[in-house]
């Protein structure tokens, strides 16, 4: 698959405190690019240093095949639109304006382009609203609409969910789908919320401590995530000697509930669990989250420095 | 280039900036007049301003010298800082402009809100000066020209200079705090001199009882090399109204000369300082 972004040995240091070692990144085209890190692990700093608001201490990226070296880098980046922390927006103008000045930022002449993307993001009806006055979800989408001035192909977003309410979360995922579906546009995206970031990306980074662990692709991470059934039973102490002496593996979550790993069928959990005189009360699939992997994944770093 | 002044234009009138600068340029005019009509002819002249002379306009002017830079501080703060703190301006980075492109377009408005600023302020002076009905019409001459001209150009040094702390500091707030304090310090560093180098080199001391006096040296006196470099600070620096109001002092040329160095030395830092700064 083609890469869009490709990003090679970028360090970043302040002063002693190295904040980036060494990444290296593929982003493929096309793709919505979870970038999946604790706080302090180096996401934004790499986020910044993509969009060209910092510079990186050493390595280099390209993006659409252009080196950051390159003096072509300042066009290639029409092509990419950016959330870093927070949407960078003038409070004191209204939506329309605060899009027309991104407009003009592109060097674009025609603006009648502005209203279809108000409406993209669900703020054709703000009229002269100023942007200071908006809700934080409206804020967040006003971002968005000026990030996605001039069709880029790259959207890079740092936290573009952050604070925003349930439904200005999923809102803001079909947004976000329906750019990648629609326009084409590759999306690079980090999030604490994982578990929404799960129903969203296509292949995964996991950063830590400016290192990057692991990349993947959605599909592989299905692959590797722990199958579990979750078990909620009158007692877990009685039905755990049953399990160890059948080889079963197995967490026990509380007194009444107990993950089982091992592959085995719900037929023979209730055998088991009549064996030993226990009521299941349910079975249910409890498959490791994405939270889960990257909290092993961190784990066994740890453990391995 | 374009991308960035049309940017920073656009912002400028759409913000409301423009009629926020002419209105309070205006009102800087009149407040600049009415202080100085008060202040040192009485009240009585407001009725009869035949007897205001060129000393009127001379006064008048370096009222919008003194005035005018705390406007331009406050603009700037707000024009350039408020980029600065909402983000926008990475915006602008991450769409391929250049930084310093950037730079010189927010600093080409934020001179344009100056020469905007300065011309209402000065333009209300003038009208009252020439077409105030209850008197003849004044003669406009060089020397009045020459010292507009000069004040202009010193608020221009002062648009770049505060442009320059605005990306210079990372707190918009502390950036207007230096940019206004810099004015009542570089006031009260030309009084200084200003006494200084009016100390005389030797001054009489009359004995009463014998009524025998005697020329005694000045202790205070500055003389040799420190007056040489007293007198250029003194006359470059852009208060000093002792040498301001002479005709024919050296001082206009050599301050307009220090306004153009320091609108260069302050451009060439801001560039060299945005392309540094990490952007939040």
């Amino acid at each position: 698959m083609e890469n869009v972004l490709s990003i090679k040995d970028l360090c970043k240091d302040y002063g002693k405190f190295h904040v980036l070692k060494s990444v290296n990144l593929d982003i493929p085209k096309e793709s919505i690019f979870g970038l999946v890190g604790r706080n302090g692990a180096g996401k934004t700093t790499l986020m910044r240093i993509i969009t060209g608001l910092a510079e990186p201490t050493s390595g280099t990226y390209s993006i659409g095949g252009i080196s950051s070296k390159d003096k072509k880098i300042l066009s290639v980046r029409r092509r990419m639109g950016s959330i870093i922390e927070s949407p960078a927006i003038y409070k004191n103008l209204n939506a329309y304006d605060n899009v027309k000045l991104q407009y003009i930022n592109l060097g674009m002449t025609s603006f009648d382009s502005i209203p279809g993307l108000l409406e993209l993001v669900d703020l054709q009806g703000t009229g002269r609203k100023k942007a200071g006055k908006f809700s934080l979800g409206m804020r967040q989408r006003l971002g968005i609409a000026v990030a996605l001035c001039g069709n880029p192909d790259i959207l890079v977003l740092d936290e573009p969910i952050n604070g925003l309410d349930p439904q200005g979360i999923i809102q803001m995922r079909e947004i976000l789908l329906r750019i990648n579906r629609e326009k084409h546009t590759t999306i690079l995206i980090s999030s604490h919320i994982l578990e929404e970031l799960s129903k969203l990306a296509t292949h995964y980074a996991f950063i830590e401590k400016g290192e990057i662990l692991q990349t993947l692709s959605a599909h592989d991470l299905m692959g590797r995530v722990r199958k579990a059934s979750r078990l909620i039973v009158s007692s877990t102490e009685l039905i755990c000697p049953v399990f160890d002496r059948e080889g079963i593996e197995y967490k026990v979550e509380n007194e009444e509930t107990i993950d089982i790993f091992t592959d085995v069928t719900a037929t023979r959990i209730v055998s088991l669990a009549n064996e030993a005189d226990v009521e299941v009360v349910s079975i249910s699939d409890n498959n490791e989250s994405l939270e889960g992997y990257f909290m092993n994944l961190v784990a066994k770093r740890e453990g391995i420095s | 280039m374009s991308r960035a002044l049309k940017s920073a234009f656009f912002r400028f009138f759409r913000t409301k900036w423009f009629l926020r600068v002419l209105f309070f340029s205006l009102l800087t005019g009149l407040i600049i007049i009415i202080n100085t009509v008060t202040t040192n002819y009485g009240f009585i002249f407001y009725m009869r301003p035949r007897y205001f002379d060129r000393e009127f306009m001379e006064m008048c002017i370096i009222g919008v010298l003194i005035v005018l830079p705390f406007l331009i501080a406050i603009f700037c703060t707000s024009f350039t800082g408020n980029d600065l703190q909402f983000r926008s301006i990475n915006n602008k980075v991450a769409t391929g402009i250049s930084r310093k492109c950037i730079y010189l377009a927010d600093l080409a408005a934020v001179i344009t809100a100056t020469v905007i600023g300065f011309a209402v302020t000065t333009g209300v002076i003038f009208a009252y000066y020439k077409f105030w009905p209850t008197r003849g019409s004044q003669r406009i001459d060089a020397h009045i020209i020459r010292i507009t001209f000069y004040v202009l150009i010193t608020c221009i040094a002062f648009a770049a200079f505060n442009t320059l702390m605005q990306y210079f500091f990372s707190n918009k707030f502390f950036a207007l705090i230096v940019t206004l304090l810099i004015i009542p310090c570089i006031l009260i560093l030309s009084q200084n001199l200003e006494a200084k180098l009016n100390e005389p080199y030797r001054y009489y001391i009359e004995n009463e009882e014998t009524g025998e006096g005697a020329w005694t040296l000045n202790p205070h006196y500055v003389g040799g090399t420190s007056r040489k470099v007293l007198t250029f600070v003194y006359d470059t620096i852009p208060y000093g109204f002792q040498n301001f109001l002479e005709e024919g002092s050296s001082k206009f040329e050599k301050s307009m000369i220090a306004g153009a160095i320091v609108v260069t030395v302050t451009t060439a830092a801001g560039i060299e300082v945005i392309k540094k700064r990490e952007l939040s």
